[in-house]
């Protein structure tokens, strides 16, 4: 029956029943300054004409009783619309630390604005893979019925506790003509306003002391739109923004510290991990059955760090204060599922309890760019566990599924740990690795059978590469594994049937995985006049979906490293040879390399390959050159050899 | 009324383009502790019933190695309207309870199952409803799942399928869901729960009340050891049901409960279906369809139902076309819109505007399609395409207007079944015909007597009204217009100019589209065309600019620019979109064109040139170039290996041919090899696929055709099938040789 709906005509659907025509509400100077501005943002609907953030400090009292430093907001946001029908939306964040007081919606009518009446949405913004949090938002839908429209947002907001309020960017996701955040400090707080990225970016500062209050202002004007794109470099690592530093305030003459050095930050994150409650007694029994028949340090500890990995399941519950707190050991363990805290909470204890010196650490995954030394929240995001063994430390990730004792996902390496150790701590960065230790090689061996490619491959995988298909292929449900092992050796090349003859033990996290096979490749050989023209480099890791076009704006973030190793060989009857073989090619960058060799022995070709990426951080001002690369290295997979007769 | 139409259209603008999803939502909260502790009590009674099928924990050695199994599934459903069937003790009011028990049991035997039953979901709306769920483990000791830390879910779409109430949607969003995470599962453990609601739905101001259709297909994710539905009614709810493809059917039993009557579907033993493509999935999968429906009194007209008491098992032909036609003719007092007005005013004002446009004294055939058409914008303008029973009301009464007769068609989709396996009202299909000509429901683009495809070749009646006398019915028996491949075509010509120092093809393409083919794709070739502004002109209509004055001239001719505006840049991404797609790369878009949009009579043909450039189809040999010039025929059905063994019957849908010239200019100082090597031909009786390719005036020509000759196939043509689209498929990474001439 043809009910559904057809939301797709609706932008016109009512044309023809109804125009409104109130009264002009566009003044002749915002729709001058539409058209000024449509010329300059030509792919934009709208554009923020005036951004005001003003951040006023108090005093009071956080949920745990401590005296804090609350903070309120109001801000002031115009919009311009610079078509007809523009339309943006508008959110505001929230969760228990902060509470939106006030937020509605202004209409420019003439010289004046009027409340639309209008009420945010409001909803969770809880990520996919967290079970429940706090995070919701409240956002208005804006369309502007002309041309030159505006509107004002109003909002007031409220921080329960100034270390929630920890930075503030000036980009947004649409342009932004003027910004200013201002801050108006009392005299009885000590606050840091850490710029962040400003060099390379016009931002006036002003202070200006007055009743007892000392006023920071921080203008941008013309700011571009910060656009989604696919694998970016977060805005953190580029973009200018502030970090507040609550340092100290006094209160009724006492002094009472605030983020002032990492201490301060690690005393506050220690004194939340001690209220995890826990009762490392109650672990007992299990470290018992888990170590079981283990008799040396790193079979008990590989035994204790597996079973957390593989019997605790990743369920994430922050709401306020337990979005900090770890749940207590003997939780976790009962019901076995936790959050990366909890996690490292059980890891960390059944580890001191099995006789192990084993801290809880705080850790900023590699999306954030700044060091322990910054005394601020936004620092970490992450716990895990760090490991004393033999003079050596070993940073122990439980939520990263599968990965071997002694590695380390690439989301922590190269990052500071801040690790506990009671009323001290110490920083210690994650080792970096290199592409070299998590590759991809494959193998194979191809015949010419009539017009196909007949053969023997073999896949390996090591690293993190070998980590990733473990946690792809230990989730499918047993009735897709098979299938997903004869996709691996068929790389996504639709003219590949593929059956796998042999693999690795794929129950042992520690080795290489390794997938063995059978082959018949079609449609990679043309033949004409008798010649055969034989594509060999049949799955080319060219990375076309990270060529930048001509609109792209921000680097890429691709977060791995790894190498691609390939041994291709095709072996023709005897009365055959090889022609048009194409010259080797090899690039090296500071970042990514590609080396490639055909080498023809007898009847017998082989396709030797490397594409090696050891940065995972390719800047917008090395588009050029990462773009040449990609390109080379897509000509010369477009190469065919000829087979002719001798 | 006017402020409200123009405010939604500016409402939809913003959400189309910003995609905003406003489901109403619920503040996500903790769940209150009190009734955490009754819903656990309220659900203890439940655990003995059904008892004997849930008493088992392992599961059927040939299902060892599957993901999960379900080894219990019992649904129990009551319709209440006294409130007097033992079930609760609150008082009527007008309302008809709804009970449902629900008792699940699942053997979880990997990680995947066990990820995807981290939580389970419950619903909570009334003070009686009741849940309980507990783990078997492995050593056969029971756990009961905690629910204090239960959270409300945000979104009723987030409730998987295993816990979702058969009534959320007759009674609206007044209960809510919440879900809590599972301690301490593990694979192998057995996850069981049971759960109880009650809702209510008032009936006060409606005697007549038809659930939602059901349609229980009898395979699941998992598969499934037992699965029970049943029903129970009181005196004043009716019920039905049919299975098709082989499902069991409802049988009816001894209720325990004086005055009521239960219907229980039982089915054992059921494995799982993997998708497979050519499949109407209500032609082949067992399905068993129920209903139930409430009524007041004996005497509703327009019900497709049996009597009290009875498990009507479906219907004669006599029964439903009694029924269809007893519906169309109450469809005059439908509500059309919004606004209020009814579908017999909408006709009476369409009359009076053809009157006052001259419309109405057109010679028969042209005011036939005036109607049509006048109909048509009506739809264009619409958020919701309208009923077939109200396209046919508006198409018939309009034509009566004139004297002009014509006859009532019932058919059903061919996608859903038969005639006879009508079970629903909504399966009656309506269409009309006008002498020998048929007329079916409008799309936004439609022309008359054009065919739709879930209709073709279907047996029709033609019914009509009932002899006052007697109540007879004349039914007559027909076939609807059925297409053959001639009908539905798509052709492409395809010009390319390779250019060799860019290393790429500038390819202009015309597409030309018909019949069901054309149907199919018109919806996207017009999109972002502004088709719709001049609409009311194919029937001689007034411009809607006839209705304004002064400031609304200026804003109609406003808003219709910023709508162009806006086409001016979605048209291109959409297409740039669609040839990435089609090429399975990233082609660059340079124009698009809508020669003709296909939708009137005189221009029939939807025809679209494209121009774009595409690059990657070229290897090189040496000097030698090689092309991939097949590959512009775009790309084509592949067969996986595990679909290469058919154990269904083959639906097509329709019969239809693609037939592509592509013409390309030798590039100067090249000569081309490998033409012959193109040619292929395969024929049989599902369909024919084939490739010439030669060389003439300096050009290069390939024509292609691939043909489906048929809609319905038994599965012994699937190779066959396969012979034809193996050949489409494999003829795209075919390539010619351009070889420099020195």
């Amino acid at each position: 029956m043809l009910i559904c709906k057809k939301w797709r005509l609706l932008p016109v659907m009512l044309l023809f029943v109804f125009i409104n025509t109130n009264a002009q509400y566009v003044t002749s100077e915002d729709e001058a300054t539409a058209l000024q501005l449509a010329k300059k943002y030509k792919d934009e609907s709208v554009v923020c004409i005036n951004s005001y953030q003003l951040f006023s400090f108090d005093k009071g009292k956080n949920a745990l009783n401590d005296k804090v430093v609350t903070v309120e907001e109001d801000a002031v946001t115009e919009f311009l619309s610079l078509k007809k029908f523009g339309s943006i939306y508008y959110p505001e964040f929230y969760n228990r630390f902060i509470q939106i007081k006030a937020f509605y919606r202004a209409i420019k009518y003439g010289g004046r604005f009027v409340n639309s009446g209008a009420r945010p949405v409001d909803r969770s913004v809880t990520d996919d893979g967290i079970f429940f949090d706090d995070s919701r938002v409240q956002y208005f839908p804006i369309r502007f019925k002309e041309k030159g429209s505006v509107n004002k947002i109003i909002v007031k907001k409220n921080y329960s506790d100034s270390k929630y309020l920890t930075r503030l960017f000036f980009h947004e996701r649409y342009p932004v003509k003027e910004k200013t955040v201002e801050f108006k400090v009392p005299e009885w707080l000590l606050v840091d306003f850490k710029p962040v990225n400003f060099d390379g970016n016009k931002i006036e500062k002003s202070v200006t002391t007055k009743g007892g209050y000392t006023n920071y202002r921080f203008t941008m004007k013309d700011i571009p739109a910060a656009k989604q794109e696919q694998k970016s470099i977060g805005m953190a690592f580029t973009e200018p923004h502030i970090i507040i530093q609550v340092k100290s305030f006094e209160n009724k003459g006492e002094a009472i510290k605030g983020f002032d050095k990492v201490d301060d930050v690690y005393n506050w994150n220690y004194r939340l991990y001690q209220m995890a409650g826990n009762e490392p007694d109650q672990l007992k029994s299990a470290l018992q059955k888990i170590t079981q028949g283990k008799s040396t340090d790193a079979d008990k500890i590989k035994a204790i760090y597996y079973w957390v990995q593989d019997n605790i399941k990743y369920i994430a519950y922050e709401d306020g204060y337990s979005g900090y707190i770890p749940t207590s050991v003997q939780e976790v363990l009962s019901k076995k599922y936790g959050d990366c805290k909890g996690m490292a909470n059980l890891l960390t204890e059944l580890l001191k309890l099995a006789g192990y010196d084993a801290r809880f650490t705080w850790i900023g995954t590699r999306d954030i760019p700044y060091s322990q030394t910054m005394p601020a929240l936004c620092v970490n995001n992450h716990a895990i566990t760090t490991l004393y063994l033999s003079g050596k430390e070993y940073f122990l990730d439980a939520t990263e599924k599968y990965i071997p004792f002694g590695e380390n996902a690439y989301r922590i390496q190269g990052k500071e740990a801040l690790i506990a150790n009671k009323e001290k701590f110490e920083i210690k960065a994650v080792p970096l690795t290199t592409g070299e230790e998590h590759k991809i090689q494959t193998h194979a061996d191809f015949q010419l059978v009539e017009n196909n490619l007949t053969g023997k491959l073999k896949v390996t995988f090591t690293g993190n590469e070998r980590t990733d298909f473990h946690q792809m292929y230990q989730q499918l449900p047993v009735t897709a594994r098979q299938e997903f092992l004869e996709d691996i050796i068929e790389f996504g090349n639709s003219n590949i049937t593929s059956r796998t003859t042999k693999t690795s033990d794929l129950q042992n996290r520690e080795l290489p995985v390794v997938i063995e096979g059978e082959s018949n490749l079609t449609n990679n050989v043309s033949a004409i006049d008798g010649d055969y023209y034989v594509n060999i480099d049949f799955f080319p890791k060219t990375l076309q979906s990270y060529l930048p076009d001509e609109k792209r704006t921000r680097g890429y973030d691709l977060n791995w490293m790894t190498a691609f190793e390939d041994e291709l060989s095709l072996t023709v009857p005897a009365n055959k040879k090889f022609t048009d073989i194409p010259e080797k090619l090899e690039l090296v960058n500071d970042g990514y390399s590609f080396k490639a060799e055909y080498l023809v022995t007898g009847n017998k070709i082989v396709l030797r390959k490397k594409l090696l990426i050891t940065k995972s951080v390719i800047n917008k001002k090395d588009f050029a050159q990462w773009t040449k690369f990609l390109e080379s290295i897509k000509a010369f997979s477009e190469n065919y050899i000829t087979v002719t007769s001798k | 009324m006017k402020r409200t139409a123009y405010t939604k259209l500016l409402f939809f603008i913003s959400l189309s383009l910003l995609l905003i999803n406003t489901d109403s939502l619920f503040a996500q909260g903790i769940i209150d502790e009190d009734f955490i502790e009754v819903i656990g009590k309220n659900a203890q009674p439940y655990w003995a019933e059904g008892a004997s099928v849930f008493t088992a924990n392992a599961v059927p050695d040939k299902w060892k190695n599957e993901s999960a199994v379900i080894i219990g599934y019992r649904r129990s459903i009551t319709f209440d309207k006294k409130a007097s069937g033992g079930w609760l003790s609150s008082a009527n009011k007008g309302n008809v309870f709804l009970f449902e028990k629900v008792r699940f049991k699942i053997k979880l035997q990997d990680n995947n199952a066990v990820e995807g039953f981290t939580e389970v979901y419950f619903r909570y709306g009334d003070k009686l409803d009741g849940f309980s769920a507990k783990l078997v483990k492995t050593d056969g000791t029971t756990q009961t799942v905690d629910l204090s830390d239960a959270v409300q879910v945000d979104s009723k779409a987030e409730v998987p399928e295993f816990y979702k109430s058969f009534f959320d949607q007759n009674t609206g969003g007044e209960t809510r869901y919440y879900k809590v995470a599972i301690p301490n599962l593990e694979v192998g453990d057995v996850l069981e729960y049971v759960s109880y609601t009650k809702s209510k739905l008032n009936v006060n101001y409606s005697g007549y009340v038809e659930f939602d259709p059901q349609y229980e297909i009898c395979s699941k994710k998992y598969p499934v050891v037992y699965n029970e539905i049943s029903i129970d009614t009181d005196e004043k709810t009716y019920f039905k049901s049919l299975s098709q493809n082989g499902a069991p059917e409802f049988k009816k039993e001894e209720s325990d409960v004086k005055g009521f009557y239960r219907y229980v579907f039982v089915d054992k033993d059921r494995a799982t279906e993997k998708d497979v493509n050519f499949v109407s999935p209500m032609l082949t999968y067992p399905v068993v369809k129920f209903q139930v429906i409430y009524a007041n009194s004996d005497k509703v007209k327009g019900a497709l139902i049996g009597s009290r008491g009875e498990l009507k098992g479906g219907f004669s032909k006599e029964e439903i076309a009694k029924t269809a036609w007893e519906d169309y003719v109450t469809v005059g007092n439908y509500l059309l819109n919004e606004n209020l007005s009814t579908v017999q005013a909408f006709v009476d004002y369409s009359w009076s505007e053809m009157r006052k446009e001259g419309s109405n004294e057109l010679p028969e055939e042209k005011f036939i399609q005036n109607v049509y058409y006048r109909i048509r914008n009506h739809v264009l303008f619409r958020s919701t395409y309208l009923p077939d029973k109200v396209f046919a009301y508006i198409f018939g009464s309009l034509l009566l207007k004139r004297q002009i007769d014509s006859d009532l068609i019932i058919t059903t989709s061919n996608k859903s079944g038969k005639l006879k396996d009508v079970l629903f009202d909504s399966e009656i299909r309506y269409a009309v015909r006008v002498k020998d000509k048929y007329y079916f429901n409008c799309t936004d683009h439609s022309n008359p007597g054009e065919l739709v495809e879930s209709l073709l070749g279907n047996a029709a009646y033609v019914i009509k009204e009932p002899a006052r006398k007697t109540g007879v019915q004349e039914i007559i028996p027909v076939t609807l217009p059925d297409a053959s491949v001639t009908d539905n075509t798509v052709h492409c010509e395809v010009t390319a100019q390779f250019d060799l120092a860019a290393n790429k093809m500038n390819v202009i393409r015309t597409t030309t589209y018909n019949g069901l083919s054309k149907a199919k794709e018109i919806d996207n070739v017009v999109k972002f065309t502004p088709y719709m502004f001049d609409d009311f002109k194919i029937y001689n209509g007034a411009s809607p600019l006839d209705k304004m004055r002064g400031k609304q001239i200026d804003e109609y001719y406003s808003t219709v620019a910023a709508v162009k505006d806006e086409f001016k840049t979605s048209k291109p991404e959409l297409v740039q979109s669609e040839l990435d797609k089609e090429y399975r790369q990233k082609v660059k878009y340079v124009n698009f064109k809508l020669v003709s949009d296909g939708r009137t009579l005189k221009n029939q043909k939807l025809v679209a040139t494209d121009g774009f450039e595409i690059s990657d189809v070229t290897r090189r040999a040496g000097k030698k170039i090689l092309l991939n010039i097949t590959a512009l025929a775009g790309t084509q059905l592949q067969i996986t290996k595990e679909e290469r063994k058919r154990t269904k019957d083959i639906q097509v849908g329709y019969p239809r041919s693609l037939t592509w010239k592509i013409t390309m200019a030798i590039p100067a100082g090249y000569t081309v090899r490998g033409l012959k090597e193109l040619n292929t031909s395969v024929d049989n009786a599902a369909g024919k696929f084939s490739c010439e390719a030669k060389e003439e005036n300096g050009n290069i020509i390939i024509l292609i055709a691939k043909v489906y000759k048929k809609k319905d196939m038994p599965k012994e043509n699937w190779n066959d099938m396969l012979a034809f689209i193996d050949a489409a498929y494999n003829n795209i990474f075919k390539y010619i040789l351009l070889q420099p001439a020195k």
